[in-house]
C-alpha cells in the first residue's frame, strides 16, 4: 500500500476538523429551512423536535456505552451549570407519574455520574415557573457541556434547558 | 424565538463547524460553495431525517448527507465548466499546516474527495465506497494516486533544502 510518511500522517492528525463559516451563514440556513414547503406550522416544529430527541437519544446511548460499568476518573475541564424549567412547550407528566420522570432524570444522572461528569444534581423546592432543577457537570469544552445538555430527558419533554459556565 | 428555533439553531451550531470544514476540504476550499454546501445539507437533513435511525451519530450521518450534497452538485456539468474563484484558506496555524491545506486543494476532484474521506475524516474504504458510490477498489486506487500526487507537491524539488 502506498503509505504516507509519518510527518505527513502527524500534520495530517493536527488538521483541524471544525472551522467556522461566516456568521451569516446560520441565519441563511434557519431562512432556506423554514421556508421549506410543507414545513411550516406544526411540520416544521415536529421534525425538529424529533431530531432533537433522536440526538438526544443517540447522545445518552453513547454515554451509556461508552462506560457502561466501570466508574471514569474524575474528568477535567470546566464547570458548567444546567438549569433546568419547564418552558412553554413543558409536557408535563400525567398524574401520578412523576416518580418515573424523576426516577428517568435519576437515570441520566447516574450515566453522567459513571462518567465522573456530576458535580451536583438537585431539585429546588418549591418547583418554580423559573427553574425547578440544576445540575452541576464538569465537561472538557463548551461543545462538550453543550452534547451533555442535549443528552438530558428533559429536551424530550421540550423543557427549557439553559446551561451556564461556571466561574471558579 | 420560538423553542424550535433555539433546538435547530442549538444542532446547527454544534454540528455546523465539522459540516463546514469538510465541505472546504471537499471543495478544494472554495468557501462560497462550502457554504452552499452546508446549508443544502440542512436543508436535505430535513427532508430526510426519518431516515436518520441513530445507527450511527447525528454528525456522521450530516457528514454523509454533505458528501452526497457535494457528489451532486459535482456531477451538474455547468458546475465543471464555471470554476470557482478560490479565495484564501482560513487563517493558517503554520507554514506546514498552510502548504498541506494547499496540497490537498490542489488535488484532482475524485482524489481529493476520497484523499480527505480517508486519511483527514478516517473513513474505511467501505464507508467511502457507499458514500460516493463507487466500488471499493476505485477507492482505494484513487487514495493511492492522491498519496502519490501529495507527497510529490510537498517536496522540495530535487537540489533545493527547504529550511
Amino acid at each position: 500500500m502506498n503509505e504516507l510518511p509519518d510527518d505527513l500522517k502527524r500534520a495530517l492528525a493536527e488538521l483541524p476538523l471544525e472551522l467556522q463559516p461566516d456568521p451569516t451563514l446560520e441565519d441563511r440556513v434557519v431562512r432556506a429551512v423554514r421556508g421549506l414547503r410543507g414545513l411550516r406550522g406544526r411540520g416544521w416544529r415536529g421534525r425538529w423536535i424529533w431530531l432533537g430527541v433522536a440526538a438526544a437519544a443517540v447522545a445518552a446511548a453513547l454515554l451509556v456505552i461508552a462506560h457502561p460499568w466501570s466508574p471514569a476518573p474524575p474528568s477535567t475541564g470546566q464547570t458548567y451549570v444546567l438549569l433546568l424549567s419547564p418552558g412553554p412547550d413543558y409536557l408535563a407528566p400525567p398524574p401520578g407519574h412523576m416518580d418515573e420522570r424523576r426516577a428517568e432524570y435519576g437515570r441520566w444522572a447516574d450515566s453522567l455520574a459513571r462518567l465522573g461528569k456530576l458535580d451536583l444534581e438537585g431539585r429546588l423546592e418549591p418547583p418554580g415557573a423559573i427553574v425547578d432543577g440544576l445540575f452541576i457537570i464538569r465537561a472538557a469544552n463548551d461543545a462538550d457541556a453543550a452534547r451533555i445538555a442535549a443528552s438530558c430527558p428533559h429536551t424530550k419533554y421540550r423543557g427549557r434547558i439553559e446551561l451556564r459556565r461556571f466561574i471558579e | 424565538m420560538t423553542s424550535d428555533d433555539d433546538l435547530f439553531r442549538a444542532l446547527y451550531r454544534e454540528h455546523t463547524p465539522a459540516l463546514y470544514a469538510l465541505g472546504l476540504r471537499l471543495t478544494g476550499r472554495d468557501q462560497h460553495e462550502a457554504e452552499d454546501l452546508v446549508q443544502e445539507t440542512w436543508v436535505r437533513a430535513t427532508r430526510q431525517m426519518s431516515t436518520f435511525r441513530g445507527e450511527s451519530s447525528l454528525r456522521t450521518w450530516l457528514c454523509g448527507v454533505l458528501v452526497n450534497v457535494r457528489r451532486e452538485r459535482v456531477r451538474s456539468a455547468w458546475r465543471m465548466v464555471d470554476a470557482p474563484d478560490i479565495e484564501p484558506p482560513s487563517p493558517p496555524r503554520d507554514d506546514a499546516a498552510f502548504d498541506l491545506e494547499r496540497a490537498i486543494a490542489a488535488l484532482p476532484n475524485g482524489a481529493r474527495d476520497i484523499f480527505v474521506l480517508h486519511d483527514v475524516y478516517g473513513y474505511a474504504h467501505h464507508e467511502i465506497a457507499e458514500m460516493l458510490g463507487v466500488v471499493e477498489g476505485t477507492s482505494k486506487s484513487q487514495l493511492a494516486r492522491a498519496r502519490t500526487l501529495l507527497r510529490r507537491a510537498l517536496s522540495p524539488p530535487s537540489g533545493e533544502v527547504r529550511p
